[in-house]
């Protein structure tokens, strides 16, 4: 978290070309650091992103299972993960009639939440989600409904995703890819890089974190989804049920769109999505809305991204700071709002962070932090 | 949470009466036979006839969709209409579909694009299907549904936690009624993984009773949906509990349960150690084949199939146990 906090604030974007996968494709990833990872084991990458993460969570939450009754369950978003898509092992079945079962193992092993679980030892209620790019976001969504109807007394969420050369072919194929370094909001934006990671945050019941003796700053103050169906991968070009979504986060949160500090938002640098985003949240909270989008740090970590926009939309709320909207430059006509062109202080107790997906899915997950201890 | 419809496509064929009708008489469906060259020998499976995938009225809006988003589409329409409705009637209608391996025939079809095209130069309608989520984006726009729309996966209890958040949706208002559904298709990769990691039964017969410590199972394949609200006029069945467990034993409060075993866990010895005080005891994956989301199909057969109450119990492979207990009215 602290390496993260300094390379925001330093505006630091580690991309190239991609390293982890082998590829034709030039255009430029981001890619965590292989020297972080146990392994880097095929499939188990999205296992490992996501352990990390939620190994340091768990740390931050001062939460160790091994002594404690507590009903803890995992709900992670993901999308690479999900998926039997080895192509070494298909070529093989392909030209051989016959294939190695060791990437089928790994992933019938390497369901994401069911894996953690497994690791963490923990019986709670425990589903993976696969709501593409909104996976994460929904994931936190979902886990709070359980801490909420005291289904459990800890939730992990969030999401993780590794790079992948499906994704990477399928948003090339979609013709969103940028070549450069992506802008997200700006007037010459050319598309999306893909990143991976993981993001995840620990949820406890206030009644179980009293019962331990702690408190924490930070809480999930509302969650809104709803889904347009318009069409597969395009947003609905009046971003109406992404209004929806937010405007359901602010209803659950009891909150009106002033209370809110600043949006993280979806913001992929494509020409369609920030033009729709755009225009909503000017719609919901006015023109003169803080926000910003993060991929220009981390590149679209497609299910993780929920997952890492909530815990930057946390760390930013306990900072008292968000960085400058990395890559944006010069401000789009179309787009009514305008992101922050650099560390910008804030002062205020809550955060949006937004996600739209294949499929028509729109999410908001509300978060709050209240640092005078109430 | 109440049940208020039926939809189904599975191997016996399309609509909750055949379903309904194959529970009854306990008949198994069709066998198919995977006949690929390079086997040593052919095995069973229990896979959807391609006509039962057909469907006139939809048809122009599925002509893009792949078989996965096709099942769930059949399934999902068929519960709106068992429930005396078909969408678009202003009802905010949640959907959330379980599944445990997804569009996995896409996603080979994908790959395959990949080795013969390169990465450059494949499929973006192809791409955007592989997504889990894309058979919850069918349903939603042939049906016109407007709510809430999640796809989730786990290996052996994604119904069960689809039908959880589905009962949490119900409770916090995100929607007023909920199609919960479990989708899971056959493919020829899949059969030849099920080949290789599963014991199957030569031929073509599931026995849920063995309790053996070495099951057999027949992959099948489907799509099953329920609408569910929390409105108890006009339904069909309650449920009334979602459970979970491991170190003890489920507690069995029904007069009859059905239990899931159906040859995917390979060692169903568990099954044989629940503590029977029950008057009736079901299993129903002979009508259906072993499905990894199957639960949602025993759910359904248990509760058509049933006098009063029933409650259905599956195991994973590490001793884990679900368990849902519904009421029919």
């Amino acid at each position: 978290m602290e390496e993260t906090r300094v390379n925001l604030a330093g505006g630091r974007r580690c991309a190239g070309r991609a390293s982890v996968i082998e590829t034709c494709l030039p255009q430029p990833v981001f890619e965590v650091p292989c020297i972080r990872l146990a392994s880097n084991a095929p499939m188990m990458r999205t296992f490992y992103l996501a352990m990390h993460a939620v190994r340091e969570a768990l740390a931050c939450a001062k939460l160790d299972f091994a002594c404690r009754d507590m009903r803890v369950g995992v709900c992670l978003g993901t999308t690479v993960a999900c998926q039997l898509n080895d192509v070494d092992f298909l070529a093989a079945f392909r030209e051989t009639g016959e294939a190695p079962m060791g990437p089928v193992d790994r992933f019938l092993k390497g369901n994401l939440a069911a894996a953690i679980a497994r690791e963490l030892g923990v019986d709670g209620p425990c589903v993976t989600v696969t709501n593409a790019c909104a996976s994460g976001t929904d994931a936190i969504g979902l886990a709070a409904s359980w801490i909420k109807a005291g289904i459990c007394d800890v939730a992990i969420a969030g999401g993780a995703d590794e790079l992948n050369r499906v994704p990477l072919a399928g948003f090339n194929s979609l013709g969103i890819l940028s070549e450069e370094l992506c802008r997200p909001f700006d007037a010459n934006r050319k598309g999306l890089n893909l990143g991976e990671g993981a993001g995840v945050v620990v949820l406890e019941a206030s009644s179980a974190a009293e019962r331990r003796g702690v408190h924490s700053d930070l809480f999930v103050a509302g969650f809104g989804t709803a889904c347009d169906a318009y069409h597969l991968t395009t947003p609905r070009p009046d971003g109406a049920f992404l209004k929806e979504a937010i405007t359901r986060a602010l209803s659950e949160a009891e909150l009106v769109p002033a209370d809110i500090t600043f949006v993280n938002a979806h913001g992929t640098a494509t020409p369609d999505n920030d033009r729709v985003e755009g225009a909503t949240l000017a719609d919901v909270f006015g023109r003169d809305v803080m926000m910003l989008s993060t991929k220009g740090y981390t590149g679209h970590t497609l299910g993780a991204a929920g997952g890492i926009e909530a815990v930057f939309s946390a760390l930013a709320l306990r900072s008292g700071w968000i960085p400058a909207c990395a890559g944006f430059c010069d401000r789009d006509p179309g787009i009514p709002v305008v992101p922050v062109r650099e560390q910008t202080a804030i002062h205020g107790t809550f955060a949006l962070s937004t996600s739209l997906a294949f499929g028509g899915g729109n999410s908001a997950v509300l978060i709050g932090c209240d640092r005078e201890g109430n | 949470m109440y049940v208020h419809g039926l939809g189904t496509v599975f191997a016996g064929g399309r609509g909750s009466d055949i379903f309904g009708q194959a529970v009854e008489c306990n008949a198994p469906p069709p066998v198919s036979m995977l006949d690929v060259p390079f086997y040593e020998k052919p095995f069973p499976v229990y896979r959807i006839p391609d006509d039962a995938l057909r469907d006139k009225v939809l048809a122009r809006k599925l002509r893009r969709a792949d078989r996965f988003s096709r099942m769930a589409v059949l399934g999902a329409a068929d519960a709106l209409v068992d429930a005396g409705g078909a969408g678009g009637d202003g009802i905010k209608t949640g959907i959330i579909i379980a599944t445990a391996l997804g569009p996995h025939r896409t996603t080979f079809k994908f790959l395959d694009d990949m080795r013969e095209y390169g990465d450059a130069q494949v499929s973006p309608t192809i791409f955007s299907h592989t997504v889990h989520n894309a058979a919850a984006f069918y349903v939603a726009n042939n049906l016109a549904l407007e709510g809430p729309v999640f796809t989730v996966t786990d290996f052996f209890f994604s119904f069960q936690q689809a039908l959880l958040l589905g009962q949490l949706w119900l409770n916090e208002g995100r929607c007023e009624r909920v199609l919960v559904g479990a989708v899971d298709e056959l493919g020829t990769i899949m059969e030849y993984v099920c080949s290789r990691k599963l014991r199957l039964a030569d031929d073509g017969k599931i026995d849920p009773f063995s309790f053996s410590a070495e099951s057999v199972a027949v992959p099948g394949e489907g799509a099953l949906f329920m609408l569910l609200s929390n409105d108890a006029q006009g339904a069909r069945a309650e449920i009334r509990s979602i459970e979970f467990g491991r170190a003890r034993p489920p507690s069995l409060r029904t007069a009859g349960y059905a239990i899931e075993a159906d040859g995917l866990i390979g060692d169903e010895t568990p099954y044989g150690k629940a503590p029977v005080c029950a008057h009736i005891i079901n299993g129903y994956a002979p009508v259906f084949g072993s499905i990894m989301s199957g639960s949602g199909f025993h759910c359904a057969a248990a509760f058509q199939h049933s006098a009063e109450a029933v409650q259905t119990l599956r195991y994973d492979c590490g001793k884990k146990w679900a368990m849902i207990e519904l009421w029919r009215i």
